[in-house]
């Protein structure tokens, strides 16, 4: 069963077709990264998916259930955190989540408690007598995440919850997503940057003109693209031997040498990048090899591949 | 799930009351209504220079100028407060996360209203006590004062609702707010114009139907016209007579409806409030526009009760007004003798008449008669006074709140030739008390229970001195009573029918006899 699924999920705007036919399939405790370039339809499936837009066509299913829009039980289920959002005016940090706990009817006991233990958890209890407008851009954000918390939902979709934030506040941001995952609840999150969260997610799927390109763990995805594995092998020899080594194995494909990083009084070190086709035991195979073959290597590591590269090419203009 | 206040109101009132600014409005609000009633007071002293003026002619003044002030507040803040209420949310970008809430896009609209309201109803309410300076000089009825209060009350609520409506409609607060004040100076405007055109096209009295939609109108026509003539200060009440769609009645050509026009004018809020309030819940709601049977059903219910209330108050209310009548004391705008002290010498006296022959039948006791309590034969014997008092006021019109004496002994001799006559008799102290009183409350400086008649010519000017006749059984179950009272030099006598109905008392249109001297 799927925390969510949709099936044939549409949405037009008169004549442009925001989503496509959508068929997404998201575990239940999965987090699950949502990409495409700005424009995709990301914004509009969270949004069908939150219960704001009304699909064109096809349906949503929560935990194997329909969902209907306008339903009490959608609302509860999920926690919506939108990509652009503003704050009140006037209106101190605890009144804002206290305020929002009161829409979710969390009864008066519970509230004060709640709040208490949500600014915990986004780490603004310091900031809790504070007006909202006083916040940094990133406080705001992990503010509007513990918003979408207050009813402690089962899924939590979020819309760019990184976005405009800076280094630090993306890994405090990035560190809460993964405390969420680990209380077991299925999280959406959207972004245009794969590398964002190909680190974090366990899944991500692909969407593009508001159809899903790829769906799947970001390995395997990346695999799919590339058809390969892409290794790194670092070295204390000369290109020509360990080339040579290399091209007499199964499965190898084109060998680069990579420009030498080294002060120039250093010793040389050889850096090759090598496509293989193969499963887990022909790269221990062939690194056994090259062990065998006497070649002093540095380092031997398959990358996960270049993610902008995969994006691009699973993204490219139709 | 428990019963909780509506987050909305909570977080509208939170960030409102929050800091000085909503408490210096509050102030500024208040001082300047304070120095415009200061100010009318002045202007009316002023024009009260060269003659005398009537302390009720300027509780009046001072009314409906502040009746009209409080109004403009109104229809200068309430639209600036609603007028953001949805597009508000929108542009903070903070509606999204409102309609994932399970809060109903009705209890959203309901909490923005109220919070909004509460705001303009505290600046009206924080205005009552200024307002109240009035019934220092007298002129106005408490229920005319709470008559206005619900006017203002349902003029708030109506151009919230329009606020509201223009915010969900419009989508931004600029053009929700330029929409709003629109419709508020339409309300205004049109309305007049539409009468002063058809005035001058048909150069007749325009129907005063045509004013019912105005705020103004609705306000002004709370308070019961009036005739009185004194000095600079009746431009305001002239004005409200006209807008208040009261000029017929002060002319006595008037045609069409009896009632005050608010009588109109609130039903046609309500319904108006109730539409825009429906249809700003189908926009407010993010999905397709979809007709929600509940809601349609609530506002189906609501418009129905609407209804039956006023059916219910129209038909009750209807012996008051079942004919139009020019004014005439007793009768105006239902005043009778009942707990509240009507605009007592305000009314203008019908210029008396040849004297109507007089029925000659007459029992010495009848079951009408036997069934009357000194609280009745009180309530009648002040009743009558009051209102020969009114009709002797218009020749010399000079004393507002007048001391009276009055002769503890009953006298039918004053009343019309061939009217019934029985023994004099003392009145009982219960009775004369409760005469004191009600003529207390009618705006009567003071009553002094004489034993003997003074000499007319010895007693000071501004003391009325008064001759009560018996209480006789009259024609159709009513009671005759006879006054005379006597000062400056006149004498005035007349003799009222009096009926019975469920406020009170109340008279016959006609007096059945008049004599002055």
């Amino acid at each position: 069963m799927f925390a969510i699924e949709t099936r044939d999920l549409t949405r037009r705007y008169g004549q442009f077709i925001a989503v496509d036919d959508l068929n997404l399939q998201v575990p239940v405790g999965a987090l699950f990264g949502l990409i495409g370039p700005n424009g995709a339809g990301k914004t509009t499936t969270l949004r069908m998916l939150a219960g704001l837009l009304e699909p064109s066509g096809g349906e949503i299913l929560l935990n194997g259930q329909k969902a209907q829009i306008d339903g009490k039980t959608f609302r509860q289920q999920i926690g919506y955190m939108p990509d652009f959002f503003g704050v009140y005016e006037d209106m101190l940090v605890w009144e804002y989540l206290d305020f929002f706990a009161r829409c979710h009817h969390v009864p008066t006991e519970r509230r004060r408690q709640l709040t208490g233990e949500l600014l915990d958890l986004v780490d603004l209890a310091d900031k809790r007598a504070e007006y909202v407008e006083s916040l940094s851009r990133g406080m705001r954000q992990r503010l509007c995440l513990a918003h979408a918390l207050v009813h402690d939902p089962q899924i939590l979709l979020l819309d760019e919850p990184a976005s405009g934030l800076d280094p630090r506040a993306r890994v405090e941001m990035r560190e809460l997503l993964r405390e969420l995952g680990a209380m077991g609840k299925t999280v959406v999150v959207s972004s245009h940057i794969l590398a964002e969260l190909a680190e974090m997610c366990d899944q991500v799927g692909i969407i593009q003109h508001g159809k899903l390109a790829a769906s799947g763990p970001v390995s395997e995805i990346a695999r799919r693209a590339n058809a390969g594995r892409l290794l790194q092998i670092a070295a204390l020899a000369d290109f020509a031997t360990v080339e040579r080594t290399l091209a007499a194995q199964p499965g190898i494909g084109r060998i680069l040498e990579l420009p030498g990083r080294n002060a120039p009084d250093e010793q040389h070190h050889l850096r090759i990048e090598a496509e293989f086709v193969g499963d887990d035991g022909a790269v221990a195979h062939l690194l056994n090899t090259l062990v065998h073959a006497d070649i002093p290597i540095l380092s031997f590591t398959e990358t996960a591949g270049d993610l902008e590269e995969i994006f691009l090419q699973l993204t490219e203009p139709q | 799930m428990q019963l909780s206040i509506n987050p909305i109101i909570i977080k509208e009132l939170r960030s409102r009351m929050r800091g000085a600014r909503a408490f210096v409005l509050l102030t500024v609000m208040l001082l300047l209504l304070a120095g415009f009633t200061y100010g009318l007071y002045q202007f009316s002293m002023v024009a009260a220079g060269y003659s005398t003026v009537l302390s009720p002619v300027v509780g009046r003044s001072l009314f409906t100028g502040l009746a009209l002030a409080e109004l403009l507040i109104i229809c200068f803040i309430t639209p600036a407060l609603t007028a953001g209420a949805i597009s508000g949310e929108r542009e903070k970008l903070t509606y999204d996360m409102l309609m994932t809430t399970p809060l109903s896009a009705g209890a959203i609209l309901w909490g923005k209203l109220f919070s909004a309201l509460s705001y303009v109803l505290l600046l009206i309410f924080a205005a009552i006590p200024i307002a109240s300076l009035v019934f220092i000089f007298g002129g106005v009825a408490p229920r005319e004062m709470l008559n206005a209060l619900l006017v203002l009350v349902a003029v708030a609520i109506t151009l919230g609702v329009i606020g509201i409506f223009m915010s969900a409609w419009l989508g931004r607060t600029g053009r929700a707010t330029i929409g709003s004040y629109l419709v508020v100076l339409l309300l205004m405007i049109a309305p007049v114009a539409a009468y002063i055109a058809t005035g001058v096209i048909n150069q007749a009295e325009p129907p005063r139907e045509l004013l019912i939609l105005n705020p103004l109108s609705a306000l002004l026509s709370v308070m019961a016209a009036s005739a009185m003539s004194n000095g600079p200060l009746d431009i305001l009440i002239g004005l409200g007579a006209a807008l208040g769609g009261n000029l017929g009645r002060l002319t006595g050509q008037a045609t069409g409806a009896p009632r005050p026009l608010f009588h109109y004018s609130l039903p046609i809020y309500a319904l108006l409030s109730i539409v825009l309030y429906v249809a700003a819940i189908q926009l407010v709601k993010p999905a397709r526009r979809r007709i929600n049977k509940c809601e349609i059903g609530g506002a189906v219910l609501a418009a129905l009760a609407l209804a039956a209330i006023a059916v219910a108050f129209f038909l009750t209310t209807a012996d008051q007004y079942s004919a139009y009548s020019p004014l005439r004391p007793g009768l105006d705008n239902g005043v009778a003798m009942s707990g509240q002290a009507p605009p007592a010498i305000l009314v203008e006296p019908p210029i008396p008449t040849a004297t109507p022959a007089a029925p000659a039948e007459q029992q010495v006791d009848t079951p009408a008669l036997s069934a009357l309590t000194d609280v009745d034969r009180a309530a009648l014997y002040a009743l009558a006074i009051q209102q020969t008092f009114a009709a002797s006021l218009l020749p010399t019109a000079e004393v507002a709140a007048p001391t009276y004496h009055i002769l503890t002994t009953t006298d039918d001799t004053i009343a019309f030739p061939d009217g019934p006559i029985s023994a004099t008799v003392e009145l009982t102290q219960t009775v004369q008390d409760a005469i004191t009183i009600q003529l207390g409350q009618q705006g009567a400086q003071e009553a002094i229970w004489v034993a003997d008649a003074q000499d007319a010519a010895e007693a000071p000017p501004a003391i009325y001195q008064v001759t009560l006749s018996n209480l006789h059984a009259w024609a159709d179950d009513a009671i005759l009573v006879s006054v005379k009272i006597s000062g400056n030099d006149h004498a005035w006598g007349r003799s009222y029918a009096m009926h019975r109905n469920n406020q009170g008392w109340r008279s016959e249109r006609e007096p059945v006899a008049t004599w002055d001297k």
